[in-house]
């Protein structure tokens, strides 16, 4: 929730209630920069607010007042701005360890970059100096290993050029935006066995190690991609990729490394199961690197079951870490029989076969394929008037994919295997109450077994499709036959 | 700590392997899955690994293949006093069948004219009608009234045979069916040996060729279990009930092809006419040498008739009856054009078939005759 506006009100009401924003925006500041922000943010938005007031806007106060408002104006705006922009050392180059001293970089060392300053400072002390205080004492000679006698540093870029002598009090160097850093040289001690120390000698860094500091907005992430994909095994697009952009400000950022990862929202997609071994879909890769357009993709395969899947992208030195995206696998456009006049029991009864836990609504078609079916309805209560409307069983789930009916995610692959795209539907044909009564079963089996079913793909064979129905299941309770309606 | 840890692994991998299909062989088939004709029944053995209420195992079921039937078409052609042609069907189906023929249909690559009907006397006069039929609906609720207003229109006054129309959506194709009426008991199947007569419809549509497809009343095939997969012996059977492995018998006849145009267009009838030769060709009716002579008269025809060159029609008209009655010597057009019974008496030329030779008589014939009638002044 952003209270700038709010701040600015009070501060305007109560200058003094400024005291605790302060106290609370620069919690985790060293002295140093409290007091950087105290004296360098006024002055920098005081122009502005000088425009203001030459445009009037401060114009009815009085001197004391319109004084008092600038000052804290441009303090609340330093604030919020500060929470923005942060000054960001990066090295040119990875930091060097002198391989006779150091086989292994010290644990814990990250080459950067570094979020602020003081840390890419702090950094660069420990590559040259070694951690401080983590090395086992066990001889002297080891003890003198490591050892820098002096280090000169200089500016060598920027206002202010200067040599800085190193100096190991626990501060740090202040550097400006634009300002670099250069190592000019350095001398390590030389240690002999039992003697300690015995001698210095310089150490060259060639060509040198470059630390620039420079005003950058601080790392963002975003994930896009589309929202949509079909499931596995039901034709068409079933991946889809995303794309992770890490930017600072508007520039997109290189080499970040992010990571990626995917889950699913239970019970979704019309499953009312849910479980551990959920299918997720696959993704390519699970972690990638920014590349020069700030940019790292992975690929989303799809899963056969259907579901609200997220992805997410995790980018450490981002503000925003992490961020996700929601990714439907569905099939488009099913419509619940139970919206159609298939309601109306003049037509046919729907919806038989909820099984509470695994799925209750599974009663979902394509638009043709609903049409299609009203339109078998219609001829089977006028073909047979006195025989019981068509009893509808199983479609496809409301998101389509796989209808696992076991609720086990991947048995029984062939039971429902077609119900996946809303083209299919189970009509009852058992001795239950409004099934297919059995004495006219097969006449009614063949006459589904002829009925055209009109098609926009025509072959050159003219073949325009039929419902070719099967007869699933026969002298069980669950015998019925399964109809196939096309797109 | 291990024992549980290894019966954990041991009952995984016995529960895993209890689900899991047999491996498939280099065919792509589980080891025992196939499908067999057997030439002695007509029928195909099917074996496949599946679902059963026993559970998943090889199972074998036949396959009664619905063309063991002998069917026969004769067609008669008819110009009505309008614009429509009349079409009539008998149906026979020959002694050595084994098995009723209960259903036929044709289908056309034509756009389907509205006001068209479909007729069936086979056992009693009747007349389905599927004229109001709206345009092109957007909506869901339009799309089922539509459904609804030809269903109803055509199923209402059927008697013992049900015709029915299916469209393409794209309205530029349309398939033709009758069936014997489900529901009328005793069921009108044509028995081996038996004739059905008066089938048809009345279009304004001359004619070309179309394949008349016929379904025998089989024993239908039922799965014991649940049905369906991606493994290749599923689309295998699917290919066989509804495919191509066991197609169904069908008979080259002749059906609406070549719409009328309203007004009457003699130059677009003739193109036409012309256009549909190409589909003979490629049916084997007609060779191409002399489909292109054929189409070169008919378009000199409709050249002729647009510039009103009454002679120049008469003689590309002739044109078109000479390469005919060259080849079918006796054939001549009557009102009422009807195949001969004798069936033996159809021989076809190898350039041009008995069949093709028929439309194009009456085709060139309903050209030039409705040129004429154009040209006559009005309400005289």
């Amino acid at each position: 929730m952003d209270f700038k506006p709010l701040i600015t009100l009070l501060a305007i009401v109560n200058p003094l209630a400024i005291v605790p924003f302060f106290i609370h925006y620069t919690q985790g500041f060293s002295r140093e920069q409290r007091i950087k922000t105290i004296w360098v943010y006024p002055v920098r938005v005081t122009s502005p607010v000088k425009a203001f007031r030459n445009c009037g806007i401060f114009k009815r106060m009085s001197k004391f007042k319109n004084l008092l408002c600038q000052c804290l104006t441009a303090f609340l705006l330093a604030l919020s701005s500060n929470a923005q922009a942060l000054t960001q050392c990066v090295f040119n180059q990875d930091l060097f360890f002198d391989p006779d001293q150091f086989p292994n970089p010290p644990n814990g060392y990250i080459a950067g970059p570094y979020d602020n300053e003081s840390a890419a400072l702090f950094a660069a002390k420990q590559a040259y100096f070694g951690p401080s205080g983590v090395y086992p004492v066990q001889t002297a000679t080891q003890a003198c290993k490591g050892q820098f006698v002096s280090m000169d540093l200089r500016l060598v870029s920027g206002a202010g050029v200067r040599d800085i002598p190193y100096f190991d009090s626990g501060g740090y160097f202040q550097l400006d935006a634009g300002q670099s850093l250069l190592v000019v040289n350095a001398t390590r001690a030389i240690c002999e066995y039992g003697q300690g120390m015995v001698g210095t000698r310089p150490v060259v860094y060639a060509p040198g190690y470059v630390l620039t500091c420079r005003d950058e907005m601080p790392l963002s992430i975003r994930l896009t991609s589309i929202t949509e994909v079909r499931p596995a095994g039901t034709g068409g697009t079933t991946a889809i990729t995303l794309t992770a952009r890490v930017t600072t400000g508007a520039s997109p950022k290189s080499g970040v490394p992010v990571g990626f990862a995917v889950d699913v929202t239970p019970n979704s997609g019309g499953h009312d199961h849910h479980d551990g071994s959920r299918p997720k879909g696959k993704l390519s890769a699970a972690q990638g690197t920014t590349d020069a357009n700030g940019e790292v993709n992975v690929t989303f395969a799809s899963p056969e079951i259907s579901g609200e899947y997220t992805i997410k992208a995790t980018c450490e030195t981002c503000v925003n870490n992490p961020v996700s995206r929601e990714v439907k696998v569905k099939v488009p456009e099913l419509l619940n029989i139970f919206a159609l006049p298939f309601r109306d029991p003049q037509w046919a009864y729907p919806g038989i076969g909820q099984v509470p836990g695994r799925h209750t609504d599974s009663h979902y078609l394509t638009i043709t394929a609903a049409t299609r079916l009203l339109g078998l309805a219609q001829k089977f209560n006028k073909i047979w008037p006195a025989t019981p409307k068509l009893t509808l069983n199983d479609a496809s789930l409301a998101w389509g994919g796989k209808f696992d009916i076991p609720a086990t995610w991947d048995r029984n692959p062939r039971a429902h295997a077609e119900h996946r795209v809303g083209d299919n539907i189970d009509v009852r044909a058992n001795s239950a109450p409004g099934a297919v009564p059995a004495n006219i079963r097969k006449i009614v089996f063949r006459w589904l077994r002829n009925e055209s079913l009109p098609d926009d793909n025509i072959s050159p064979e003219l073949a325009i499709e039929s419902v070719s129905p099967l007869w699933e299941n026969p002298g069980t309770q669950n015998e019925h036959f399964h109809l196939r309606l096309g797109n | 700590m291990k024992k549980p840890y290894l019966l954990f692994l041991a009952g995984a991998l016995v529960a895993s392997s209890a689900f899991a299909d047999p491996p498939l062989n280099a065919q792509g088939y589980i080891d025992g899955e196939g499908i067999r004709f057997d030439p002695q029944t007509g029928d195909y053995i099917v074996t496949y690994y599946g679902d059963s209420p026993q559970g998943d195992r090889l199972i074998t079921l036949v396959y009664d293949t619905p063309n063991k039937i002998k069917p026969g078409v004769r067609t008669r052609l008819h110009a009505t006093n309008g614009r429509d042609i009349a079409y009539r069907y008998d149906i026979s189906n020959g002694k050595a069948a084994r098995q009723a023929i209960y259903a036929f249909s044709f289908s056309v690559r034509a756009p389907w004219w509205e006001n068209s009907s479909l007729v069936t006397h086979a056992n009693a006069a009747s007349q389905a009608s599927a004229g109001n039929m709206p345009g092109t609906a957007q909506a869901i609720e339009a799309r089922i009234s539509y459904t609804g207003t030809i269903e109803s229109t055509r199923m209402q006054q059927s008697t013992k045979w049900l015709p029915e129309i299916a469209f393409a959506k794209s309205n530029q194709a349309f398939r033709v069916r009758w069936q014997a009426h489900p529901n009328k008991q005793p069921l009108d199947d044509i028995q081996p040996g038996q004739k059905r007569h008066g089938f048809g419809l009345t279009m304004p549509y001359l004619p070309g060729l179309i394949k008349v497809a016929f379904s025998g009343d089989s024993e239908p095939f039922k799965f014991a279990g649940a049905a369906g997969g991606d493994s290749k012996i599923w689309k295998d059977i699917d290919k066989l009930l509804f495919g191509s492995t066991a197609p169904a018998p069908t008979v080259q006849s002749l059906g609406p092809k070549v719409l009328i145009p309203d007004p009457f267009n003699a130059k677009t009838l003739a193109a036409g006419i012309g256009n549909d030769l190409a589909s003979w060709v490629e049916a084997g009716q007609l060779s191409e040498p002399l489909a292109q002579r054929l189409g070169l008269a008919l378009t000199a025809l409709g050249n002729a008739a647009e510039l009103e060159n009454s002679s120049g029609v008469s003689a590309n008209a002739e044109r078109v009856f000479y390469e005919i009655f060259s080849r079918h010597d006796g054939m001549r057009h009557q009102d009422g054009e009807e195949e001969r019974e004798d069936e033996a008496a159809r021989k076809d030329h190898p350039e041009l078939s008995y069949l093709a030779a028929r439309a194009l008589t009456f085709n060139t014939f309903e050209l030039t005759r409705r040129y004429f009638m154009s040209q006559l002044p009005k309400g005289k």
